[in-house]
């Protein structure tokens, strides 16, 4: 049964000597319009992810901006891209159905944000951002943090046109979340940038517990700390906590979130021998009095300032 | 500086739930207030556990009974028991609670799972049993387990149990179905081919991912026909078609619906990148696969699912090969 017909079915694609007489035959045509098919609903994934990203990360750097001096880059509200940054599965969808090619392409733009306002639509080209011309996504996010300038000036292409785009700029903590195309359920931050998984994107099911999660990261970076230590963890705790409800988020669903981490991966929580116990009363007292404080200030109209060390 | 979100988030902010559900308790006990946080997150981590384990095992139970017919040579005596499998990164608090509440000890061969009417069940063997002996000779990991039961050839197979301290024996009838055992691996990645020998694993991710038994029953049907198959073949997207056809007659075969088969792989497909093109370059890590199977599989896939409802409607047998 197993007989092998060298070449006989053999399809383009495969390996002559492996065929069997009983292999499916596949043309060439059926498998490319799979391929075009499964790459476009992959590239409207990635950017839906993207959108949301850059939605609730937005909101979470700019409400954390005051507490962040000195390490701000723009918030643009703005989700764009160039064939190099993507996955090359994505590349000629991509380029066929957003025009997405070697220059800055525009594929989003948060509504509400004053790039928006401004004018900028998907499907402009952007050639450079104050005077520096772009070459990729991240360059939008470039700046010197000490650049007094209220306004940014964006150089964009749209149906052969070149013109300027003026809008007041917004500083947020840090540079934008990026999402990385793995499915662990994982993030982390290398620099400034922070680096976010698929896998996470699908495990936060809602903008709260996204918010939850990338607070808790910028708050670990904000303070500037190595995440293992006990004490490390019960100021991430306050702190992350604070940029959530400062963003508007809900601070409630977290307990909900943890337990269901918690319950996904307990090597992961067991697994840093040497280190203080993940649990401790400390901790457990503090997370607990954050958000009652919260809650507090919230009813007595008190601006949200998490206490500093 | 490289932080793990997901580990941090996890160890810190669950302590303010089972904290906030456990106050009543907590507050007297001055001598052991981190006790109940920490256990309650360790029980709710081996609730979870045990819960996949025994739907893998249902749903690969009644795959392999289903399918003995076309296993080929790959047919042995099936048992109905998922069985524990220690691994120290689970960690002390996880072993804590599995014992308290599944009389389980981290170092054991233990029962955690026993399929409904299956010969384990019929033998009364029982979740919490740690397992001494298979066929007459002892055993002492649980690939060992299903290997020495699989390998048995002269009726029922004896067992030697522990049950409630005392040691028992068990005779289990022995019922054809395709051998290779399916474990679960804790890991987030949506990959399955840990194959090691004659068993198979799905990542408790993918378990997490396939939110129907249906679902599950595709994924484990696939890896079954990998297994039946045989691990000597040069990989490439034919391999792949083969098992997607073995694995969608399978899954049928065992009443599962396969219907949606195409638009769950689809769901898969585009979680991967690099299963729609060779890419090296973006995803050239050496745990991401960097081949690009998934049209040629979205293609076949589509091809045998039209195949096979044919076969349903017009009451044929669904047996897999040239029709």
């Amino acid at each position: 049964m197993h007989r092998f017909v060298a070449g006989a079915l053999a399809i383009s694609w495969m390996a002559a000597s492996t065929a069997r007489s009983d292999d499916l035959v596949l043309s060439e045509a059926e498998v490319t319009a799979q391929r075009e098919r499964l790459a476009r609903l992959g590239f409207a994934l990635m950017l839906e992810r993207q959108k949301r990203l850059a939605r609730v990360g937005s909101e979470i750097r700019l409400h954390a901006a005051a507490l962040c001096d000195g390490k701000q880059s723009p918030v643009t509200g703005i989700v764009a891209a160039t064939s190099a940054e993507l996955p090359e599965a994505y590349r000629e969808t991509a380029y066929r159905d957003h025009a997405v090619a070697d220059l800055v392409k525009v594929l989003w733009i948060l509504p509400d944000y004053p790039a928006a306002e401004a004018g900028l639509r998907s499907g402009d080209t952007i050639l450079a951002i104050d005077g520096r011309e772009t070459h990729a996504a991240a360059d939008l996010d470039q700046r010197d943090p000490t650049d007094s300038k209220t306004f940014t000036v964006l150089k964009v292409e749209r149906a052969g046109e070149i013109f300027d785009l003026r809008f007041e700029s917004r500083n947020g903590c840090f540079r934008p979340a990026v999402l990385t195309l793995l499915d662990d359920v994982d993030a982390h931050t290398e620099g400034t940038r922070m680096l976010v998984y698929s896998g996470l994107l699908r495990f936060a099911e809602s903008d709260d517990e996204l918010a939850i999660v990338l607070a808790h990261e910028l708050a670990h970076e904000l303070l500037g700390q190595e995440w293992s230590a006990e004490t490390a963890e019960s100021e991430a705790d306050h702190l992350g906590l604070y940029l959530v409800a400062r963003a508007g988020y809900d601070v409630t669903l977290a307990p909900d979130l943890a337990r269901r981490l918690g319950a996904e991966f307990p090597l992961a929580l067991e697994q840093r021998a040497g280190h203080p116990h993940p649990f401790s009363a400390a901790r457990s007292v503090a997370l607990t009095a954050t958000l009652r404080e919260i809650e507090e200030k919230r009813e007595r109209g008190e601006p949200l300032e998490p206490r500093t060390r | 500086m490289r932080s793990r979100v997901a580990i941090t988030l996890a160890a810190s902010l669950l302590v303010s739930s089972a904290g906030c559900s456990t106050q009543a308790t907590l507050a007297p006990d001055r001598d052991h207030p981190v006790r109940a946080p920490d256990e309650a997150f360790a029980e709710a981590s081996v609730r979870l556990y045990v819960q996949r384990q025994a739907r893998l095992l249902a749903v690969s139970y009644a795959i392999r009974t289903a399918g003995a017919a076309v296993c080929g040579d790959a047919v042995g005596p099936i048992l109905g028991i998922a069985v524990w499998r220690s691994n120290p990164l689970f960690g002390r608090a996880f072993f804590e609670a599995l014992e308290r509440g599944y009389g389980i000890s981290a170092g054991s061969l233990a029962v955690v799972a026993v399929q409904p009417g299956s010969p384990a069940d019929r033998a009364g063997i029982r979740v919490g049993d740690q397992i001494l002996a298979v066929g007459g000779g002892a055993v002492h990991s649980d690939v060992d387990l299903f290997d020495r039961a699989a390998a048995f050839e002269a009726g029922a197979i004896p067992m030697a149990l522990l049950h409630d301290g005392r040691e028992i024996h068990a005779s289990v009838d022995p019922l054809p179905a395709c051998r290779p055992e399916a474990f679960i691996e804790i890991g987030d990645l949506m990959l399955t081919d840990r194959a090691r020998g004659d068993h198979f694993y799905v990542t408790s991710g993918f378990i997490r991912f396939a939110k129907t038994d249906d679902e599950l029953a595709l994924v484990v049907a696939h890896e079954l026909a990998h297994r039946i198959s045989g691990t000597q073949v040069v990989p490439g997207p034919q391999v792949e078609v083969r098992a997607d056809r073995l694995g969608l007659y399978l899954a049928a075969r065992a009443g599962y619906d396969i219907s949606d088969a195409p638009a769950f792989w689809d769901r898969v497909a585009v979680e991967q990148p690099w299963s729609l093109s060779d890419d090296v370059e973006h995803y050239g890590w050496s745990r991401v696969p960097a081949h690009g199977y998934m049209p040629s599989r979205a293609a076949a896939i589509r091809k045998v699912v039209a195949e096979i409802q044919h076969k349903i409607e017009h009451g044929e047998p669904l047996l897999p090969g040239n029709s």
